[in-house]
């Protein structure tokens, strides 16, 4: 789109200003905004899986708060608790892609144990911060992650009381310090979990699941996932599940099962069940009397805070779930423990499912629509705010100008969010501003588009399929992580694009997500044409295209194009697809998915620090001086909005007070509630490890350090007093 | 952990998880008739019994445990016309252990039938019984979780006979807990139709214990029974209890 313009103003012989460039949808509030449909059968219809919403929401809330899910003391909350994002800033790092760590910015060792401080980001560092063209002074592969757990081989836990498994327990390798264990460290920072619930697909790679299959990550892709359903007193079948919508579900399986965030290998879901059902939940934490979703549970009164609730697992699963997943009585085909043990029963069996679908009720009020912003009053004729003070109206307007708007799109700020983008556009075809043509004609245009795949420019690398909601923006070398580029555990790309290809292509069983719509796509869609009966100007597009006599008509339709261009309603043959897939030389069937990962929510952004899906840089200010220069890598794959931007890229004094401006509208999306931690952002207490006392041994294992502890008391629902700091007023302590 | 251990043998009190469930059933067939030959019964088969199963039952253990159950259950085999009066099936199942120092895991299973066949080609016969049942569950101690269950459904798939029932007894309600009710159903077989009313029990308990000593870290005192986590499977012989068997 950056070429078309200039290409425009070459053609036209005009000068354009600058304003004339800004296109796409404006930012809107999220009030009352429709979240993603779920499944009628999760909540609704004679047999609902979830019986009791209210019931399922509790139970999410306290798995998802419980240091006893984890294997040493982590909770899901461990690394989102903080604006449901990670905060701490000691023992946070990970080696990168050379498997060492690498000295800090601030000429520190760094590696395991390492306290960060403000003057170790950001970990790419240019001699003009404004010109990636100028010598890099300095580069770290290195990543702020976050901190779990110790490892080990599973053995056993209790039923009743201790959080922490019985493991075999060494020092990691990797993660060690003069060989006394640390904890482990993850290989991509935190994301928030507040306003997940809009995104398609979660993790930064994409790969938990829209469709949640009951027992794993992976949807549709996991051959042997399915649920154990009673059919009656002695007959139980294992089912398959397909819950779309649901890839928060999805995510919240993959964390309790891995040896670094939160578990002891070998460990499955069935274990976690037993250890579990017959705990009270959160036993070992203060509980608010006035938790918005647990106070009714809690032993707390106002002046005497207690832990744990007044129920068990077992029972807030019987009343939150239909019957016919847990009531089966007898044991046999859900197999047994590694270690021996009694069989497991049917609840331990679908704990998984549980599990995964109490915590998506729970991530699901979690929603930050209070914000400045979205409390604004608008002008009509612009569609900007014009009651948040000049400088943030001037970084509204600077965030479409610059381009922000087009990856960060929608009330959350993010075209990870499909589903409710297009939804409010069905809902309301001038939902993205009052100058958006609901024709969906011109650079305003905002078609509902459901695509899950895009085929787009990039800089240098031409026109190329990309799974919609994630972009290559240059941050690192696109070696070192592959993102959405990735495979899953069977060997399938995690990208919807690469399955949209083959399917074109006539590969058999291309598609893996069978539920994500990836044969529902419309070519004419796209914001470069794939395939077209007549000539498209090189404003357009400058990479090739497919044309007659190897198209066809796209049997999805011609509605609702993109530019109203219905001559691009087309899709190759098979056999021109075939060939040009197999080309490596093609100008056609190419890819950005390599080192692309999800577009995160710019909600709250002030608090989530440190940023990208590297935690390379701990300001704002540092993220837009990254996008200023048009990214640190430069490479085939990245996004063509990724560029050197002459609107902020400069030092002088406009442009800085642009820049300023535009982080001046990116903190009016600070939903007051998060900063203080209101409801529904209120929490039990939780104690977190944040680094090591090497010289004490660790109470598991002799071989490990011990934790330093963080504490954070138990809110109510009105909140705390002080605000949460962000991340680089916690390195400035 | 040496240290620990001087600790133990310096004890004079154990801390001790136990735990006592009973289940009562009685299966009584109310009244039988012929819808299209009054008074002959003839035609209509009834079998079934109440028994316990060796093969669906586990108990593992660890450390010093005791356990104890006893079972009996009855069994009919006849047609409908040598029933005279109040016919019923009767269970009595309850079970029991402790454990002062280890772990206990045990689950128990045990099946009731009642099949209902009519051989006639055209005869239909109404069929009205009534299971009554009494469950109990009863726990103490520091760390014990037991569970009585009761499911009953038949081959109809009717929603009246299909229920599950559930007393619990745990670290949280040593109390216990009771439930005792009945249930009737009604059912009408057409010629060469059969229907089985089943009625199912299990008993579940775990209980962990330790030797009370000086006060112990939370972790230190995991780390004890942890190493006592040495599953053993415990063999559930036929000769460990009693089943009667009887016509009524």
């Amino acid at each position: 789109m950056r070429n078309m313009l200039q290409k425009l103003t070459l053609l036209t012989g005009l000068t354009l200003s600058l304003s004339i460039q800004a296109h796409g949808p404006l930012p809107m509030p999220l009030k009352n905004v429709p979240l993603p449909p779920l499944p009628p059968e999760l909540l609704a219809g004679p047999d609902p899986i979830i019986v009791n919403q209210e019931k399922a929401v509790q139970l999410g809330k306290a798995l998802f708060w419980d240091i006893a899910v984890g294997s040493d003391g982590q909770a899901c909350a461990s690394c989102h608790f903080h604006a449901g994002a990670d905060i701490r800033h000691k023992n946070q790092l990970y080696p990168g892609q050379n498997e060492t760590f690498d000295m800090t910015a601030s000429s520190s060792t760094g590696g395991t144990n390492y306290t960060l401080e403000r003057s170790d980001f950001p970990f790419h560092q240019r001699q003009s911060p404004f010109d990636k063209n100028s010598s890099v002074t300095f580069n770290s592969d290195d990543i702020t992650g976050s901190a779990g757990s110790f490892g080990g081989q599973y053995q056993e836990s209790s039923r009743f009381t201790g959080h922490d498994d019985l493991c075999n327990r060494d020092p990691d390798p990797e993660f060690q310090n003069n060989n006394i264990g640390t904890r482990r460290v993850t290989n991509r920072n935190a994301p928030s979990v507040i306003n997940a619930v809009f995104n398609h697909r979660n993790f930064w790679d994409g790969r938990a699941n829209n469709t949640f299959n009951g027992s794993s990550i992976w949807g549709d892709r996991d051959p042997d996932a399915g649920v154990w359903v009673k059919i009656n007193g002695r007959k139980v079948e294992k089912q398959r599940l397909a819950l779309i919508n649901s890839s928060l579900a999805s995510q919240a399986l993959a964390p309790p099962l891995n040896d670094t965030e939160m578990t002891c290998s070998q460990r499955t879901f069935m274990d976690i069940g037993r250890k579990l059902l017959s705990r009270r939940p959160l036993a070992e934490q203060k509980v608010h009397p006035e938790d918005s979703v647990l106070g009714t549970l809690a032993f707390s009164s106002t002046d005497n805070l207690l832990p744990g609730l007044n129920t068990t697992y077992r029972d807030l699963i019987k009343q939150a779930f239909n019957k016919k997943y847990w009531s089966y009585t007898r044991r046999g085909p859900f197999g047994q423990p590694a270690n021996g043990g009694l069989a497991y029963e049917q609840m331990e069996a679908n704990f998984s499912m549980f599990f995964g679908l109490a915590i998506q009720m729970y991530e699901s009020t979690l929603i930050s629509d209070d914000s400045p912003f979205d409390n604004a009053t608008f002008d009509p004729n612009t569609g900007l705010p014009t009651s948040l003070g000049a400088s943030v109206e001037r970084g509204a307007r600077a965030f479409e100008e610059v381009h922000c708007n087009i990856c960060h799109s929608g009330p959350a700020f993010t075209s990870n969010a499909i589903l409710t983008n297009a939804q409010m556009l069905e809902n309301d075809t001038l939902a993205f501003g009052p100058n958006a043509d609901p024709t969906g004609v011109g650079v305003n245009g905002m078609a509902i588009n459901r695509n899950v795949v895009n085929y787009d420019n990039t800089n240098s690398g031409g026109s190329r399929f990309l799974d919609t909601g994630f972009a290559n923006t240059g941050v690192q070398d696109p070696n070192n992580d592959p993102g959405l580029a990735g495979l899953d555990e069977f060997g399938y790309p995690l990208s919807f694009a690469d399955q949209y290809a083959e399917y074109l292509a006539g590969t058999a069983n291309a598609i893996v997500d069978i539920h994500a719509g990836i044969t529902d796509i419309k070519t004419c869609q796209f914001q470069s044409p794939l395939a077209s009966t007549q000539y498209v100007p090189p404003f357009i597009t400058d990479s090739g295209f497919f044309r007659e006599p190897d198209i066809i008509s796209d049997p999805n339709g011609n509605d609702n194009c993109f530019f109203f261009m219905t001559q691009n309603a087309y899709i190759p043959t098979q056999e021109a697809a075939a060939r040009e897939l197999a080309n490596p030389n093609s100008t056609t069937m190419k890819f950005a998915t390599q080192a692309a990962f999800k577009v995160p929510t710019l909600r709250n952004i002030e608090l989530t620090g440190p940023y990208m899906h590297n935690g390379s840089m701990a300001t704002l200010e540092e993220v837009v001086e990254f996008y200023a220069r048009g990214g640190n890598f430069p490479n085939e794959f990245q996004h063509e909005f990724i560029f050197s931007n002459g609107l902020i890229a400069g030092q002088d004094d406009s442009t800085i007070q642009r820049r300023a401006d535009l982080i001046a509208f990116l903190k009016s999306l600070t939903d007051e509630r998060v900063r203080y931690e209101r409801a529904p952002f209120d929490h039990p207490e939780l104690i977190i490890p944040h680094g090591h006392d090497i010289e004490s041994p660790n109470p598991l294992d002799g071989s490990l350090a011990a934790d330093q502890l963080m504490v954070l008391p138990a809110v109510g629902s009105t909140g705390r007093s002080t605000p949460i700091p962000t991340f680089e007023q916690v390195l400035a302590q | 952990m040496f240290g620990s251990l001087l600790l133990l043998s310096s004890q004079n009190a154990t801390a001790i998880a136990t735990f006592n469930s009973n289940s009562a059933l009685t299966l009584t067939i109310d009244s039988i008739s012929n819808n299209t030959n009054p008074g002959n019964l003839e035609n209509l088969l009834i079998s079934g019994g109440y028994q316990f199963s060796f093969q669906d039952s586990e108990e593992f253990s660890s450390g010093a445990i005791q356990s104890s159950f006893n079972y009996s259950g009855s069994n009919i085999d006849t047609n409908a016309s040598s029933l005279v009066g109040n016919s019923s099936l009767q269970q009595s199942f309850s079970a029991g252990g402790s454990a002062s120092n280890g772990a206990f895991d045990s689950y128990y299973q045990a099946y009731g039938t009642l099949a209902f066949e009519n051989t006639s080609l055209t005869d239909s016969y109404s069929i009205q019984a009534t299971l009554n049942y009494d469950l109990s569950a009863d726990a103490s101690g520091d760390f014990v979780s037991n569970t009585v269950s009761l499911v009953t459904f038949d081959d109809f798939g009717s929603l009246t006979f299909d229920n599950f029932f559930e007393v619990t007894a745990d670290t949280f309600s040593p109390g216990g807990d009771q439930l005792s009710d009945s249930m009737t159903y009604n059912f009408i077989l057409n010629p060469l139709e059969a229907n089985t009313l089943y009625s199912d029990v299990a008993i579940t308990a775990s209980l962990e214990a330790t030797p009370v000593t000086a006060p112990l870290p939370a972790a230190n005192w995991f780390m004890l029974t942890g190493l006592a986590f040495l599953w053993k499977r415990r063999n559930i012989k036929p000769a460990d209890f009693q089943t009667r068997k009887s016509i009524h």
